[in-house]
């Protein structure tokens, strides 16, 4: 009933989901540096509206927490860890997309080596995100951070059990 | 109809490996591993803000929840007050949250509800593309239509049985290594019982897929026909009832008006829905082997 030659549609599903998830860290990358950004003009509106109005904090309490909410914004991004780390994110990133295109070529290299180096990356990554993260930016290990292990940990299992001798060429 | 249980039994366990291989299995996997896990880590959040602000009256979260679940599960609250004055809560919502590991209760409410709508995702090409692709017929030369067909949704329940399991054990280690609120025998024995109603309840959406997969020759329709029973029957009962009340019975054509009685604290109650469940689960696949067993493969 298995066609080792034709390409099973669990690695059809399964580069379609690495296109999918890349897209949506491409976008993240994306949004943090834009976020930058929106997060200096915003402070400037709010500064401004003080300026403007020296009374609205004390009628609108809630403009002094979006102030405080911004400068925590800022500071995170700020971050020398946090940065680096956003800034090594982006390899796992470009790993999903590429290996997504060996996964539909069924190439030793290009799917099941880069697969696997983006899943252990990508494990990599979240563990030190947990444990160098100052622990005011981050919650530490909790279901959010299960929820990113999943496809990696997935990954690994499924290039190395279910897939191993459909990515050979 | 002639079963063999070897037959039976390879059929179902090799579609059980072959799962993953085929791709529903690794997409429905991962949705039932994401959406068990977000919803777990929503009551996590809720639960942390109450620890971390005493100033909040516990009690009062609990009678939110209550509310809550109330309306969920459409219990009259005509809440008698007591000889102290304070009403007693019903004894449906006293069992889920004041018995039982309340965290996992509200979590096994909402899986209760959410998971039939993933369910097709894993169930609707059981047979659809073997009929479109006509690859039935080399299997049929060695064993008979009913062995595949039954054969497979077995294969398929006892993948969906698999990925239940390892989301409630993860679900209730974590709830039990974070919280520690509640007694390790506690969050067991409940964990063993959403895992089995859980599991129960995805039988007869299962079936309705298998029911679709073997009705039509090609795998999107079957996917679309299954999503559209499952997703349309409860939304055209909701809108029906605000035009028409008897309307709102169009929830039992599924499972959907009986299911949250499977969290009833009365025996009779849960026997009754996991008794319903399985007669949906017999009439959607026979309804279903009748049409296999007639059309051309």
């Amino acid at each position: 009933m298995e066609d080792t030659g034709k390409r099973p549609g669990g690695l059809t599903a399964l580069a379609v989901i690495n296109f999918i998830l890349g897209g949506i860290l491409l976008l993240g990358a994306l949004g943090t540096i834009l976020g930058k950004y929106g997060i200096e003009m915003s402070e400037k509106a709010i500064d401004e509206r003080i300026r403007n109005d020296p009374n609205l904090v004390e009628r609108e309490p809630q403009v002094a927490q979006q102030k405080e909410d911004l400068e925590m914004a800022k500071k995170i991004l700020s971050d020398p860890t946090v940065r680096t780390l956003n800034l090594l994110g982006l390899i796992p990133t470009g790993l999903l997309i590429v290996s997504g295109v060996g996964y539909l070529k069924q190439k030793k290299m290009l799917g099941r080596t880069m697969g696997n180096l983006y899943a252990v990356i990508t494990i990599v990554l979240g563990i030190a995100e947990i444990v160098l993260i100052d622990k005011e930016y981050t919650e530490g290990f909790g279901l959010a951070s299960l929820i990113g292990f999943i496809y990696p940990v997935l990954t690994l299992f499924l290039l190395n059990v279910t897939f191993k001798d459909d990515l050979v060429e | 109809m002639k079963i063999h249980s070897r037959h039976l039994r390879l059929i179902s366990m090799y579609w059980t490996r072959y799962a993953v291989r085929g791709g529903a299995g690794l997409v429905y996997l991962l949705l039932a591993l994401l959406f068990g896990l977000i919803v777990a880590h929503i009551f996590e959040k809720q639960q942390e803000y109450l620890q971390e602000n005493a100033s909040l009256d516990p009690q009062m979260a609990v009678e939110i929840d209550r509310s809550v679940i109330q309306w969920v599960l459409d219990i009259e609250t005509d809440r008698n007050p007591s000889v102290t004055g304070i009403p007693e809560p019903d004894p449906w919502t006293a069992y889920l949250l004041d018995e039982r590991p309340a965290l996992l209760s509200k979590i096994f409410l909402v899986l209760l509800f959410g998971m039939p709508f993933l369910i097709s995702v894993l169930g609707f090409n059981q047979t659809a593309g073997d009929i479109q692709s006509r690859g039935l017929r080399y299997l049929m030369l060695r064993t008979e239509r009913a062995n595949i067909y039954f054969g497979r949704f077995l294969g398929s329940a006892l993948f969906s049985t698999i990925v239940i399991a390892f989301l409630v054990a993860t679900i209730a280690f974590y709830v039990g290594m974070k919280f520690r609120i509640y007694s390790a025998g506690a969050l067991a024995v409940w964990g063993l019982y959403g895992f089995g109603v859980i599991s129960i309840l995805m039988l007869p959406y299962l079936a309705v897929c298998s029911a679709m997969s073997a009705s039509v020759s090609s795998p999107f329709l079957s996917l679309a026909a299954s999503k559209l029973i499952i997703v349309g029957v409860p939304i055209a009962a909701a809108i029906g009832k605000h035009n028409w009340e008897p309307l709102n019975n169009i929830k039992y054509l599924l499972p959907w008006g009986i299911q949250n009685y499977l969290m009833h604290p009365e025996w009779t109650h849960f026997l009754g829905a996991a008794a319903g469940c399985l007669g949906y689960t017999a009439l959607f696949l026979m309804l279903g082997y009748i049409r296999f067993q007639r059309r051309d493969l």
